[in-house]
């Protein structure tokens, strides 16, 4: 090396100096890279609930050393299998407050274990980071019922059944009544013939 | 004629006042009244249940005082992805699947696609005019179940009880009460239900069957049939024939109870999938309250462009002009 | 010189056992035509309604059609003889015996034609056993049961007197069948004054109260179409427009027997102008309100062009119904009310005529009712058409015939002057005899 001339010492320490710095910067973002930190996620919420009743599902998004992340979008879901689908349906997502926490209120409607997963999509300084739990939704009553259809007021069973009877009554007695008077006068004499007891009587 | 003193005799012990005495009329009218009372009672002394047998069986594993949650099924149709299967070439396989998987006879369908005009008036002027007018908004395509309304017009006419909806909010048709007055298929407004005019064609597969009012087999002359949201298979957790067989997977089949539905492919819920894409219901003024949510569109998600002219009729494998006059016989 | 009762009783008795050469004609068509539609209702049972027209769009045809047409007429004929002995109109006498006959005969065949027009006939009692009381068919079912049997006991308290003279004047000379039928039916009658007294109250009673269940009848009978959602049949106007046309064709065939009875019968000095005229006012007062229906309808329609009522409106005005529509309206309404209006046709023609025609037009009007209703698409298609069958129509036919037979074979049963109300309201002393006692 000390034979060269000065420049070209001049060019290869440059070139030395040139490639230790791409080497430094290439090392130092390996490393900060492999040092990107994760999140935790912690869900948080009652273990049982009934279907319907009102739950309040908590997640705490958290950096490695424990300090609140805030302002991160947090997504809720739960795995269903409906009609031998198995799918995640969202429950809702909510945006971490300064302590980090994401809150969003459910009414369970599936019957047994729920598995409830938040999810933290990350962003350019943190990865994403997910958590699982399991809810215990508890045999409850029947949630949605319908309106009776329709009804009439007053077309109900008693009033035409009443209506009816009253009518056939009225036909009833009117032939009983005739039938009657014939059967008990049928031998009694009274003046003339058939012909003469329409003289008097009126329609 | 002389007069008989016996019988006079007799005749002199009633009350002078001629009229039939009170006591008389008021045994008169008990009597009638008694009659009267049978005749307008018999009915409601003679009735059994309003359902029959096999569905008495029905309504009790269903009853609503049983500990579970019963799940009310409905479903939502996403227009914009149902294109009338133009795209495929094919009749709509809705259709097809339907009357292939419940050996539906020619000329029913139990589910119909229906080619609606976009702009109203245009539609309803080209229903009775023969001229044609050009299309203003286009058309999109419905493909329209039964909707199993919870104030069902064909339940509460039916004279006998023969319809009626079931705890999961299913309307059925017990096709051995059924007397084929068809006063249902008058009150429907959706004009959904089809009726067996001559003996229907049967296949041998379906002739073993023995009949429940949740599959409908075998089919018999002289009474009613309609889409009945396949309930046994729903049960089993499986998918209609018609949303499992929709190539855009437009017919999603859902639970009101579990606030969740599926059309094979993913499952949403409920609740916020129709009031994210503003579901209406098929004649929401006639308060039918129906549990068939629509969501509104033309198919533009797959792919359909709504003005296209000289749209392949949606009925072309199916002769059913004319009222349906071409019943098949097996006779 | 008055036309004394005895005369009036010999002659009505007599003609009962008098079997003419048109009647017997008339009676052997009738059987002919009412076989030929048993036998076709046979190959219906078989085939089912296929072999009808009506398919799943236009689900019901010419057999509802024709049920409430006869429900209507059945209407006419008691409805009509009640009202006008409540209001003492002693010229109702010589027509009420007919009248009733109508109601009865019409009311049975308007029943068979539900049978005809259902998928299981078999299974009809499954109204009685499972019936619903919310459905508007078991109200009909219970209505028209209900008519009928207090239009057979108002026929019956009617014609208890006059069986009695039967019985007494050629019961020994009657057939044995007859003879049994009106000994049996005559009840020991023998015009003692208690039995009278309690026919009078029998009858006061009946006749106040049949008259609301005719009523009630046909306006149950319009709900069956009342109580849906299609858009010609959602209207609460429903009821008492069946009504009203129900007394409108009643009347109008009452009118029509009244001159098939005068002239088989030789009737012409009981049936006389003047009645048919008083008649021929009532079909007018019917008729106005009618037109008055129909104009109240057409103008609240097609002033506001409203969405299904505009599209009912086209299809009976401009459309494929227009031709039904339009001879409705002038046949069936405007012709019957004018020449009961001019001078010169207020005679028997004129109200014989008026009164087919409005028979023709209410039949047009239910059958545009119903298959128009019918019609009227609730999807996006093609309305439908309608063609009934030749096998339908042979039914159809035969149940028509039916239906006259029966009025027949009533006229032989019972006198068919009511010898009872013509002495008792004094119509008796209206008959025009001449000097030799001879009926004019």
């Amino acid at each position: 090396m000390t034979n060269f001339p000065m420049h070209t010492k001049r060019n290869l320490l440059s070139a030395l100096a040139i490639i230790i710095a791409i080497a430094g910067i290439a090392g130092w973002s390996s490393i900060a890279s492999a040092q990107q930190p994760v999140p935790s996620l912690n869900l948080g919420f009652e273990p049982t609930a009934l279907p319907g009743e009102t739950l309040a599902i908590s997640a705490y998004l958290t950096d490695p050393l424990g300090n609140p992340i805030y302002d991160a979008e947090i997504e809720f879901s739960y795995d269903v299998e409906f009609m031998n689908v198995t799918d995640s349906v969202e429950i809702g997502s909510a945006i971490t407050d300064d302590t980090g926490l994401a809150l969003v209120i459910w009414h369970p409607r599936s019957d047994g274990d729920n598995h409830i997963v938040a999810s933290f999509a990350g962003d350019d300084v943190f990865t994403p980071a997910n958590d699982m739990q399991v809810l215990e939704v508890l045999p409850g009553t029947q949630l949605y019922r319908e309106l009776p259809p329709y009804r009439i007021p007053g077309a109900n069973v008693w009033l035409t059944t009443g209506l009816i009877t009253t009518v056939w009554v009225i036909f009833i007695f009117s032939l009983a009544l005739v039938g009657w008077a014939n059967l008990k006068t049928r031998n009694s004499p009274h003046t003339g013939s058939t012909g003469d007891q329409r003289g008097g009587s009126d329609a | 004629m002389e007069p008989n003193s016996e019988i006079d005799q007799q005749t002199d012990t009633k009350p002078k006042n001629w009229d039939i005495s009170r006591r008389k009329m008021i045994k008169m009218l008990g009597g009638a009244t008694a009659a009267g009372l049978a005749v307008g009672y018999l009915p409601k002394a003679l009735r059994a249940e309003p359902v029959s047998e096999s569905a008495a069986d029905l309504a009790a594993a269903t009853s609503p005082e049983s500990a579970e949650r019963l799940r009310q099924w409905m479903m939502i149709i996403d227009l914009r992805y149902c294109d009338g299967c133009q795209s495929q070439g094919t009749p709509p396989q809705c259709t097809e699947a339907c009357n292939m998987g419940h050996f539906v006879p020619k000329p029913m369908q139990w589910i119909e696609v229906y080619e609606h005009e976009m702009s109203r008036d245009v539609g309803e002027i080209k229903a009775l005019d023969s001229a044609t007018a050009p299309p203003v908004e286009g058309t999109k395509f419905m493909p329209t179940p039964c909707m199993q309304c919870q104030n069902a017009p064909c339940v509460n006419v039916c004279p006998v009880g023969a319809t009626w909806t079931t705890p999961e909010g299913i309307t059925l048709i017990d096709q051995d009460r059924c007397i084929g007055c068809r006063m249902c298929m008058a009150a429907c407004p959706y004009e959904r239900r089809s009726f067996t005019w001559g003996n229907p064609p049967t296949s041998p597969a379906s002739d073993f069957v023995t009949h429940s009012v949740e599959h409908q087999l075998p089919i018999k002359k002289g009474v009613v049939y309609k889409c009945d949201f396949c309930p046994e298979m729903a049960r089993a957790g499986r998918m209609p024939f018609c949303a499992s067989s929709c190539p855009q997977n437009a017919i999603y089949y859902g639970d009101l109870e579990e606030d969740l539905a599926s059309n094979g492919q993913e499952v949403v819920r409920v609740s916020e999938f129709l009031s994210e894409h503003s579901a209406f219901r098929h004649k929401e003024e006639l308060r039918t309250r129906p549990r068939v949510y629509y969501i509104d569109g033309h198919g533009e998600l797959a792919g359909r462009d709504p003005k296209t002219e000289g749209t392949m009729p949606v009925r072309w494998n199916i002769d059913i002009k004319d009222g349906s006059k071409n019943w098949e016989r097996s006779s | 010189m008055t036309y004394s009762t005895e005369t009036l009783e010999q002659a009505t008795v007599e003609s009962m056992q008098r079997f003419s050469k048109r009647y017997l004609a008339s009676v052997a068509v009738l059987l002919v035509l009412v076989i030929a539609g048993a036998v076709a209702y046979v190959h219906q049972l078989q085939d089912g309604l296929y072999v009808t027209g009506m398919r799943d769009r236009i689900t019901w045809g010419l057999y509802i059609t024709l049920f409430v047409f006869f429900i209507g007429a059945s209407m006419g004929g008691t409805f009509v003889s009640a009202a006008l002995r409540l209001a003492d109109m002693g010229w109702r006498a010589p027509i009420s015996r007919g009248a009733e006959y109508i109601t009865v005969s019409a009311l049975l065949t308007a029943s068979l034609f539900i049978f005809a027009d259902m998928g299981h006939p078999e299974r009809a009692i499954n109204i009685m056993l499972f019936g619903r009381w919310e459905s508007p068919l078991v109200w009909d079912v219970y209505g028209l049961t209900t008519y009928l049997a207090g239009s057979m006991v108002y026929l019956y308290l009617a014609v208890l007197p006059d069986l009695a003279l039967v019985r007494d004047r050629i019961g020994h000379r009657l057939d044995p069948i007859r003879r049994l039928f009106v000994i049996m039916f005559s009840a020991s009658w023998t015009g003692h004054p208690k039995q009278v007294k309690a026919l009078d109250t029998s009858l006061k009673v009946m006749t106040v109260v049949i008259v609301p269940v005719a009523v009630m009848m046909h306006t149950v009978t319009s709900w069956i179409f009342g109580m849906t959602l299609r858009e010609p049949w959602d209207s609460p106007m429903f009821g008492i427009y069946f009504v009203v046309g129900a007394v409108y064709s009643g009347v109008g065939l009452i009118v029509v027997f009244m001159y098939i009875m005068r002239r088989m019968n030789h009737m012409e000095a009981f049936l006389t102008e003047r009645h048919f005229l008083n008649m021929g006012k009532l079909l007018a007062g019917a008729g106005g309100v009618m037109i008055f229906f129909q104009i109240s309808d057409l103008v609240t329609a097609g002033f506001k062009l409203k969405g299904e009522s505009a599209l009912n409106l086209y299809q009976l005005a401009d459309g494929d119904m227009a031709p039904i529509f339009w001879t409705y309206i002038w046949v069936g309404l405007m012709i019957p009310l004018a020449l009961m209006l001019l001078p010169f046709t207020r005679n028997i023609w004129g109200v014989l005529i008026a009164s087919v025609l409005a028979n023709v037009g209410m039949m047009l009007e239910r059958y545009f009712i119903v298959v128009g209703g019918l019609r009227l698409p609730l999807n996006p298609y093609e309305p439908p058409d309608y063609t009934p069958t030749f096998t339908e129509l042979t039914i159809v036919v035969g149940l028509c015939s039916l239906f006259i037979l029966l009025l027949l074979i009533m006229m032989k049963l019972a006198p068919a002057i009511s010898v009872q109300e013509m002495v008792e309201t004094g119509e008796i002393e209206a008959v025009q005899v001449d000097a030799k006692g001879v009926v004019a």
